[in-house]
């Protein structure tokens, strides 16, 4: 464990001093810095030292020094990771932990950064305020950092789109500081213009590579995105086919990210038309709305982290069965965090903002199953029509598990719902939302492995 | 106990539908140096690689009385490739320092510090994996071979990319080896470079082992062309 401790931080190293790593930390410092110049509020408490600000800088720190982390690791690496570990003295077992451990590290950094805006967002739900408003001008910051991450996360190894959008970026925070931000209209359409700028060309891009797996190729079986035999496809179990289904799927996914955030533009505006009309509570509203679209979207971009389990190598090494306690943190239990963190912060987000509350989160609620449907079918079926010969007798299944993966959603949200009107605790229905989410995850689960 | 080194049983692979390695059977013993000689493609490296547990096979590996995935077999070993592995965001001595780690050793400093030396490495120690020519490259994977001090050493194709001094390094240091009495297995397909470095030449053609012969008569690069020559129907490989 040392040696991928060592290996890990060799390449935080490198990654955080590297041009990129550089770039991203000083866009990050534009975007921080003129902040805590310009509003009075925040710069007093930074000389007082408050919870506040700490929790600040902790997930700026956390989030800037993750961004270097981010370049995926390429098949370059897996394949020399495996060469070595391979041949040291560690069981099979061993190995594939640690390889796990080497694709899970900076995850789990990113893991920690979601939860962390979690919290905060739970402290900040007492404060409901007008100063809510200036923390929603942080969360969306971080929000846009943590798109960015997410871009750079799935790029892939090449530079040009990762510049792209750090120059989107770049721009939407000038046009940010430049006067506009008092107006979230003009402020959104730059964002999304951007967003569907870099779309459309990351969307042209990937469908070139995607060219390249048009044959009974997916994943290399020691990581990264290299190729896998049709023997060793034919071996893999189920879960883990359904996963390089979803991984491949990602390319289509990127242009239903683009559909839905055009959509969301779209009805956010209508909404900000009429929510201002009946604004009576003191509540910022361009900016709570401005905030929920941002929400929704890290959703979407969270359910893409949900669908691409980074580095499949552990699944996928022949050379010994992979257990089931394995299968089931891959298949299950890390999108089963991913996807009740990211949707329990959109419930939170929606009973807490909005001014009428059920209303508000019955309104998302639709669109967040849609996302959902979309988001689990659309990759597999794009990936069965590209590879009719692939999986023909598995596809059944695979609609069944993401059948599942969808309604297990269920029980979450009727805990919410029921929670917040008889209980009225956002706390424990969160809990109970978790653990019946948590009961389906199991089902779910042992039908995957009755199954095979 | 038994006197071979390495047992190789009914090792057979299959890549698709070309069969690489067909029911090969060969002993080495304790202290023995084996020169694998064939043309590209006869399954050289694959054989090497599945000695090594990096592919799977058909068949059964032994080293002595343990199968070679066991991890006392493992220790045991090690094994150059034929393609140098390196890590691109590491330098040459974090390599070194990885490999140490990876197989808990202690005191391995000065032992790191003469092989980094011997292979003229000492210079490009803060060089990274991915700005290393090809021949650097190679001398690293050697050294992190040699590093956890195995008493089976196998080298795939070693002396292709080296240059002449390292070529000569890598001589003497098997010549050492076998005079410690360690167990090597060189494949190769440029006779010239290991004349008088083996105890015996095994013949691999189509995936099998055509021959073993012992290396006695052989010492020369005119009787071993004699031999390539009888099997292959030219001097050369």
């Amino acid at each position: 464990m040392k040696a991928i401790l060592f290996l890990n931080y060799q390449k935080f190293k490198r990654k955080y001093f590297s041009p990129l790593g550089l770039l991203s930390l000083m866009v990050g410092m534009l975007f921080l810095l003129p902040l805590l110049i310009s509003n009075p509020t925040v710069r007093d408490t930074v000389f007082t030292f408050s919870p506040e600000v700490l929790v600040y800088f902790m997930i700026g720190i956390v989030f800037l020094t993750t961004l270097p982390l981010l370049g995926n690791a390429t098949s370059q690496e897996g394949d020399s990771l495996f060469f070595f570990l391979r041949r040291c003295p560690i069981t099979d077992e061993t190995l594939r932990l640690w390889m796990r451990m080497n694709s899970l590290l900076p995850n789990m950094v990113g893991l920690l950064f979601k939860l962390a805006l979690l919290v905060w967002i739970f402290y900040l739900i007492p404060q409901r305020t007008e100063r809510f408003s200036q923390h929603a001008v942080w969360i969306v910051g971080i929000y846009f950092l943590t798109s960015l991450h997410f871009l750079i996360k799935y790029q892939g190894g090449g530079n040009r789109g990762k510049i792209l959008y750090l120059i989107c970026t770049f721009v939407m925070i000038l046009s940010f500081f430049i006067r506009l931000r008092w107006d979230p209209v003009i402020f959104m359409w730059v964002y999304f213009g951007s967003l569907i700028f870099f779309n459309i060309t990351l969307g042209f891009r990937k469908r070139k590579g995607f060219r390249n797996y048009s044959h009974d190729r997916g994943i290399n079986p020691r990581g990264g995105s290299g190729a896998v035999s049709l023997w060793r496809w034919k071996k893999l179990p189920v879960a883990s086919k359904n996963l390089i289904l979803l991984r491949r799927g990602r390319i289509k996914f990127l242009d239903f990210s683009l559909i839905f955030n055009s959509t969301m533009a779209v009805l956010v505006v209508f909404l900000w038309v009429g929510v201002t009309a009946y604004d009576d509570n003191g509540i910022d509203f361009p900016w709570v709305l401005l905030l929920i679209v941002a929400t929704a979207n890290f959703f979407v971009g969270s359910l893409a982290d949900f669908n691409i389990i980074k580095d499949l190598q552990s699944l996928c090494l022949q050379l010994a069965p992979i257990s089931k306690p394995w299968k089931f943190i891959d298949a299950y239990f890390i999108p089963f965090v991913k996807m009740n963190l990211v949707h329990g912060l959109v419930v939170v987000l929606c009973f807490w903002v909005f001014p009428i509350q059920v209303w508000g989160y019955l309104l998302l609620l639709p669109l967040v199953m849609l996302s959902l449907v979309l988001a689990n079918f659309i990759p597999i079926y794009s990936a069965h029509s590209l590879f009719p010969k692939l999986l023909p007798d598995d596809l059944s299944f695979i609609y069944l598990v993401n059948i599942f993966r969808t309604l297990q959603l269920l029980p979450l949200v009727l805990a919410f719902v029921v929670g917040q009107i008889f209980l009225n605790s956002l706390v424990v229905s969160f809990l109970i939302g978790i653990a019946s989410n948590l009961g389906m995850t199991m089902i779910c689960f042992f039908f995957s492995i009755k199954d095979e | 106990m038994s006197n071979h080194s390495v047992l190789v049983h009914e090792v057979s692979k299959k890549y698709k539908q070309k069969q690489v390695l067909k029911h090969v059977n060969i002993q080495i013993k304790s202290g023995e140096t084996m020169v694998f000689l064939g043309e590209n493609g006869a399954g050289k490296s694959t054989l090497f690689k599945a000695i090594a547990t990096l592919e799977p096979y058909e068949g059964q590996i032994e080293f002595g009385d343990e199968k070679n995935t066991a991890l006392a077999s493992k220790r045991r070993l090690g094994y150059v490739p034929e393609i140098p592995e390196v890590f691109d965001f590491l330098t040459v001595d974090e390599h070194l320092e990885f490999i140490a780690k990876l197989f808990s050793l202690s005191g391995y400093q000065a032992y790191k510090k003469r092989l980094m030396s011997e292979f003229d490495l000492l210079k490009e120690k803060k060089t990274f994996g991915k700005n290393l020519s090809k021949g650097m490259k190679q001398k690293l994977n050697i050294c992190v071979a040699l590093l956890t001090c195995p008493d089976i050493i196998l080298f795939d194709e070693p002396f292709v990319g080296l240059d002449i001094a390292a070529v000569e390094t890598l001589k003497s240091t098997i010549t050492r080896f076998r005079e410690e009495g360690k167990t090597v297995l060189i494949s190769t397909h440029q006779i010239e470079t290991v004349i008088g470095l083996y105890d015996k030449i095994a013949i691999i053609k189509d995936g099998k082992i055509a021959s073993v012969f012992d290396g006695e008569g052989y010492q020369t690069l005119a009787s071993t062309q004699q031999l390539v020559k009888s099997f292959f129907g030219k001097d050369t490989l």
